[in-house]
């Protein structure tokens, strides 16, 4: 690489290298009048200033950060709401500055009231948001997300949250979920009367979710108990008046225990347990019968389900089931005894898992992210499965798909890790393409709808997939690397003949595992003009392809270049063009149902 | 050679390892395959097109990005602006907002950083006053909106 000297700037205004009083000097312009002048800010997309920020923020000491973010933010009205537009920037300013900013989002139709957690240091937590700070927000919104205010130091205000309760409950029908945090119950925010208040207006025939999120102040062992006190007073008395649906979002560290606040008595139907800290070794949850848990939700955490008497609790209820990063062990108190650690020490992994799945072989809807799955797991039936999605090494999603028997699925979503991120080497990539077929193999005729996520095969690897999916209504596959060999795998009318909707998103080819950018060894994006010439042909086709959704992603302009020429030259009139913004609704139901909630 | 064409009917003939630092004419020469033709750049002018090549050609024998770019802690230090970049990148406010335009509007990723790098240097450490004078931004809050957001912020400062 030649080394040259600085520039000595080509550009006539360039001579000033300190940018501070360059930057200075451009205000206000000369000749310019009041009326021309604006800020530089006001050209950048809310992308770039987002970065930005972002770079603002990084580097630079927790105490430093927090109040470069806060000047930021006082700057002006736009300065103020970008960030909260952009969960991901607030996502790394959590874990860069250590505090917690709780973002709940839940299902269609269902409401919640959003508060915020601070933490002064890594090992203290202390709830300071109060609902009154917080919003009740429509979730019919895809993204389900809000961004609330910064959380105050006023505690929580009754009349006000039971004003917000209210609202959400004449809004949203007979289904409500209320949010509160230890903080109202250890304050009495929620008292019994708080719950009556809440009741009356819901009316008779309604049912009442009580989303609980527990945190426990792990440095004051009397206030965590003092929540549990509260905490069972209010389910007991709740249980007198409605059925629970258990939601526990636990920042506990250290093992926790809930069987005693979830008694036999109380029929468990969801429940959900985030354990966002990662601190918490293992929730166990004690019940008679859990034949009524139709939905279990476990991120990250170890679970024991276990009993009180002696039989193994029944879990021929379950019909969703999301274990993300995390186990479930559904333990006999019969077979181990009532002592909750003596299952983990005599159960070894594969006995665990094959016994864990066993037990949820009547689900219709299966998440599993890094679930431990061990290779050699006898094959479990999942003969109702309808929906699948997998988030794991490609061995493992590998092991996963071979283990399980789900002859009717019809929707699968396969996330394999991104390259970026994972550093894939020709083993992953063999592994991750026998997944594909593996699965086309065993479900091609059932499957209808088909997502995948960074699928870097090769086309004889394509080739052998696509044409066993007989079936195939909808294809997604985003950030794999594709190029115009892969285009031209659609060209014969042999292939996939049930496709209506195509997706190919962000499918960057620079970034496959096995190209050398440096050595002409490229994947090269795909071409407009084949692209339009092979949705013509599948488009002239009986039941032929209806919808493309081509987003390259990036670059934009390309994937605009390339929208431009489908328009022109793409001759049938059934045949959509749809944006990333737009993407296909079929997919996107799809997308939503595998998040199960 | 690539020939370029600016927005003020500037023509630029470089060299296509130079042109192809941005990925976008990358990819209009892949897509578009052999041509003599001028590529239109109706979003940048003569004068930061001039610029941008600069930087190009200065570039163009480095290597292409990891691939982890975008996890890379490093790549997001506001330090982290080589010593040529930085003397390249003094220019006045209003060319550098320039280049970052051009920069995101070209797809080149690392001047698009160098130059949000520099304007997060000239704001990080001010006041918010400081930054609205900086860069001629309205303050577009009433009073009683920026006190509030003040108590809001309150529990961000130092203990």
């Amino acid at each position: 690489m030649s080394h040259r000297n600085p520039p000595e700037s080509s550009n006539n205004r360039a001579t000033n290298t300190n940018p501070e009083a360059t930057a200075s000097s451009a205000l206000p312009h000369p000749g310019k009048t009041s009326i021309d002048l604006q800020s530089p800010f006001d050209k950048l997309s809310a992308e770039i200033v987002l970065a930005i920020f972002e770079h603002c923020l990084s580097d630079t000491p927790d105490v430093e950060r927090k109040n470069q973010l806060c000047n930021i933010a006082l700057v002006c009205r736009r300065f103020q709401a970008l960030p909260y537009t952009n969960s991901s920037l607030w996502r790394s300013i959590e874990l860069q500055v250590g505090y917690c900013w709780v973002f709940k989002g839940c299902g269609e139709g269902i409401w919640f009231l959003e508060s915020g957690l601070q933490m002064h240091d890594h090992d203290e937590a202390v709830v300071t948001a109060d609902a009154s700070e917080g919003s009740v927000a429509s979730l019919n919104d895809n993204d389900a997300s809000t961004y609330g205010t910064l959380p105050s130091d006023d505690f929580p205000d009754e009349d006000a949250l039971a004003e917000l309760v209210e609202q959400a409950v004449s809004l949203s029908g007979d289904t409500t979920m209320v949010e509160t945090t230890s903080h109202d119950v250890t304050h009495g925010a929620w008292t019994r009367s708080t719950l009556e208040h809440h009741l009356k207006h819901c009316g008779s025939e309604g049912t009442i979710r009580l989303h609980l999120n527990l945190t426990v102040l792990t440095e004051s062992m009397n206030m965590r108990d003092a929540m549990f006190d509260q905490l069972r007073d209010l389910i007991d008395y709740w249980h007198r008046v409605r059925a629970l649906r258990m939601n526990i979002d636990d920042w506990a560290i250290g093992p926790l225990e809930i069987s005693n606040y979830i008694n036999g008595e109380l029929p468990l139907w969801s429940l959900s347990v985030q354990d966002f800290l990662r601190h918490s070794e293992r929730i166990v949850v004690r019940v008679v019968d859990a034949v009524q848990l139709h939905t279990i939700k476990l991120a990250p955490a170890s679970i024991q389900l276990v009993t009180v008497e002696s039989k193994p609790v029944n879990l021929s209820g379950l019909e969703k089931v999301a274990l993300m990063d995390a186990e479930l062990f559904c333990i006999s108190a019969e077979a181990h005894g009532k002592h909750a650690e003596a299952p983990r020490k005599i159960m070894s992994p594969i006995e665990r898992t094959r016994f864990s799945l066993a037990c949820v072989s009547s689900v219709q809807h299966l998440v599993l992210q890094k679930s431990n799955i061990v290779e050699g797991m006898q094959a479990v039936e999942f003969l109702r499965l309808q929906s699948l999605k997998i988030n794991d090494h490609p061995l493992q999603i590998l092991y996963l798909v071979r283990a399980l028997n789900m002859p009717y699925m019809q929707k699968c979503f396969l996330l394999f890790p991104n390259c970026i991120s994972f550093q894939y080497d020709d083993v992953d990539l063999d592994v991750q393409e026998a997944s594909l077929i593996h699965l086309a193999n065993a479900n091609g005729s059932s499957l209808r709808h088909l997502i995948i996520k960074h699928a870097y095969c090769t086309n004889d690897a394509w080739n052998s997939v696509l044409t066993r999916l007989r079936g195939i209504e909808s294809l997604a596959l985003f950030a794999g690397a594709l190029d115009n060999k892969f285009i031209d795998l659609f060209r014969s009318g042999g292939t996939l003949p049930a496709l209506k909707d195509l997706t190919l998103d962000a499918c960057i080819p620079f970034f496959h595992p096995r190209a050398d950018p440096f050595n002409g060894n490229h994947f090269y994006p795909f071409s407009a003009k084949r692209i339009a010439s092979m949705a013509n042909q599948r488009s002239g086709e009986r039941n032929g392809l209806i919808s493309i959704r081509f987003a390259l992603g990036w670059p934009r302009e390309l994937s605009k270049k390339i929208k431009q020429v489908l328009m022109e030259t793409v001759q049938s009139r059934d045949l959509t063009l749809s944006s990333w913004i737009n993407p296909c609704p079929k997919l996107e139901e799809l997308e939503r149902d595998m998040k199960i909630w | 050679m690539v020939t370029l064409t600016t927005s003020d009917n500037e023509t630029f003939t470089v060299d296509k390892k130079v042109a192809e630092k941005s990925v976008l004419i990358k990819n209009m020469l892949e897509d578009v395959g052999e041509s003599d033709q001028a590529i239109p750049l109706p979003n940048v002018t003569a004068s930061v097109l001039k610029k941008v090549l600069e930087w190009c050609e200065h570039h163009k024998d480095d290597p292409a990005p990891p691939e982890n770019e975008d996890k890379d802690d490093t790549r997001k230090r506001t330090t982290d602006i080589s010593e040529w970049d930085q003397k390249f990148i003094a220019v006045d406010q209003e060319m550098l907002f320039e280049i970052i335009l051009a920069a995101n509007y070209l797809d080149i990723k690392a001047l698009l950083d160098v130059g949000c790098k520099t304007v997060a240097n000239m704001i990080k450490g001010k006041s918010p006053e400081e930054i609205r004078k900086l860069f001629n931004i309205v303050n577009d809050f009433t009073p009683e909106e920026e006190a509030q957001i003040k108590k809001e912020n309150e529990w961000a400062e130092d203990r």
